[in-house]
């Protein structure tokens, strides 16, 4: 067995196996606002050097795409607007991937929604684990460099549904191209603020997944839901992935039996408070400047990376449950749905990745 | 053949072979008779006591052959009336599983049965509750 630190310093563990005869190594650390879990079957002798290497890839994307910090790369690149600004190569390809994702959703995925986060009042790490949370008073819409308010829809909370009389063009209504130099390590990212947490943290999956290849017969990553599950998981008949009830509920909606797949879930239950009396979450339809409302409460999309994943399915889920079946089959999307009424559905890619689903079927 | 040590042969044995070719048979002789359509006999029926003066002993016999007659016939609407009604459940349980393939080809949403089934193999068909996970998929935590 290989030698085993601390949990706590993100180093590995010996962890039980449904096998006692395969080994298991795993650790754990805090990254992203988020809880980290790593696994790894059958570790060969790069493991230990592997997990090493992928709590330093989340630290690193950490430093780099965090806004939570006004002087991480990001938000200086983010102050800097229509101004050029180095940036280290990890918030270079999350900008990139972000827009690339813009495109395909065809402005579904939209991550310009910083200033509206803001203005909701997410514009620290609040304590959502704790109880709900409540704010009485919201900072006002951030300036530009530019010298005037920031494009979009400003302070939004007193329009829990329409766009926000800001006076200002619908931000969706404008393009998004942002000017990524990945030679010359710099980026223009443009009038609007950026939130690059939840692709970076899908990117910070898909890279560390790449650096566990050799690291064991099988290998899961579990960063706070994005997951990748690599190889064929501790019995070899595939992972097995509880698919969260975003009701509360004790059992899951379904359970997915996964095989180098990665999967991410968008829902409103976790990150959601109180504006007032107004309930708001951090996913915000770029439609609307609000939190999307469109009948939806989770979305699980299963995709060959996490960060496809996670695009996807905050994408579904601002779609709205309209729409939601129609536009996972027109792309080939491995989803699973909660709507308002907790009844599920999926599309047809998603059924054969279904080991079991709980009764309460959608329409 | 050879026959059983028991000396007797499972009825099943019997039937079995000739099931089908019963079962067509049946459904063939249901559909010839549509809901509401009775035997001539049954119809011709007169209505009343007859007029006259007694029977003689050849109108006695006729008499009973007539009811014999009613009798068989009304036996023959009830097994053509229990005939249409298995004809009638055979049909919908063809039309669900016919439906249920279609579903299964091109389903717009997967639905599950009540309580919880499994979705496909691999996990036990009878299980109402989830099987052990190795992780979850959650809202960002």
């Amino acid at each position: 067995m290989i030698a085993i630190p601390t949990a706590r310093t993100g180093a590995a563990v010996p962890a039980p196996s449904a096998d006692p005869t395969v080994p298991t190594l795993r650790t754990t650390f805090r990254a992203m606002a988020s809880t980290v879990t790593v696994q790894v079957v059958g570790p060969t002798g790069q493991a230990t050097a592997a997990l090493r290497r992928v709590s330093r890839i989340f630290a690193r994307v950490e430093r780099a795409c965090t806004r939570f910090d006004p002087d991480s790369p990001l938000m200086r690149a983010n102050a800097a607007g229509n101004s050029w600004h180095p940036v280290p190569q990890e918030c270079s390809f999350a900008l990139a991937e972000a827009a690339r994702a813009h495109r395909y959703t065809r402005g579904l995925f939209d991550p310009r929604v910083l200033d509206t986060l803001v203005a909701l009042g997410y514009d620290r790490s609040l304590p959502f684990a704790d109880g709900p949370v409540h704010l009485d008073d919201v900072p006002a819409a951030p300036r530009r460099r530019t010298g005037r308010a920031a494009v979009g829809l400003g302070r939004c909370p007193t329009r829990p549904a329409g766009r926000c009389p800001t006076g200002t063009q619908p931000r969706w209504a404008t393009p998004w191209r942002p000017e990524i130099d990945m030679a010359g390590g710099r980026v223009r990212i443009g009038p609007a603020a950026v939130d690059l947490g939840g692709i970076g943290k899908g990117l910070a999956v898909r890279w560390a997944a790449h650096a566990l290849r050799a690291a064991g017969t099988a290998f899961l990553i579990d960063a706070g839901g994005d997951c990748h599950l690599g190889g064929s998981g501790p019995e070899g008949a595939g992972w097995r992935v509880g698919v969260e009830d975003p009701a509360g509920g004790d059992d899951p909606v379904a359970v997915l039996q996964l095989r180098d797949l990665a999967c991410a879930t968008s829902s409103v239950r976790l990150r959601s408070w109180f504006v007032g009396d107004r309930a708001v979450h951090h996913l915000i339809d770029p439609r609307t400047g609000a939190s999307a409302a469109r009948g939806l409460r989770a979305v699980t999309v299963v995709a060959a990376d996490a960060a496809i994943a996670e695009v996807w399915s905050k994408a579904l889920l601002i779609a709205g449950h309209a729409q939601v079946a129609a536009l996972s089959r027109r792309h080939d999307l491995a989803a699973l749905w909660v709507d308002d009424a907790n009844r599920h559905g999926c599309s047809p890619v998603m059924a054969p990745l279904l080991l079991w689903t709980r009764a309460g079927a959608d329409r | 053949m050879t026959e059983p040590r028991s000396g007797r042969w499972p009825v099943a044995a019997v039937i079995g072979p000739f099931s089908a070719a019963v079962l067509v048979a049946a459904v063939s002789w249901a559909q010839d008779h549509p809901p509401g359509s009775q035997p001539a006999a049954v119809l011709a029926r007169p209505i009343g006591p007859a007029a006259g003066p007694g029977p003689t002993g050849q109108e006695r016999r006729a008499g009973q052959e007539r009811r014999a007659e009613e009798v068989r016939r009304a036996e023959e609407v009830r097994r053509v009336a229990e005939l249409r009604a298995t004809v009638s459940a055979l049909r919908s349980q063809v039309a669900a599983w016919g439906a249920g393939r279609v579903a299964r080809a091109t389903p717009a949403t997967v639905t599950t049965a009540s309580p919880a089934v499994p979705a496909r193999a691999g996990g036990s068909r009878a299980a109402a509750s989830p099987p052990a996970v190795h992780t979850t998929t959650r809202a960002s935590s």
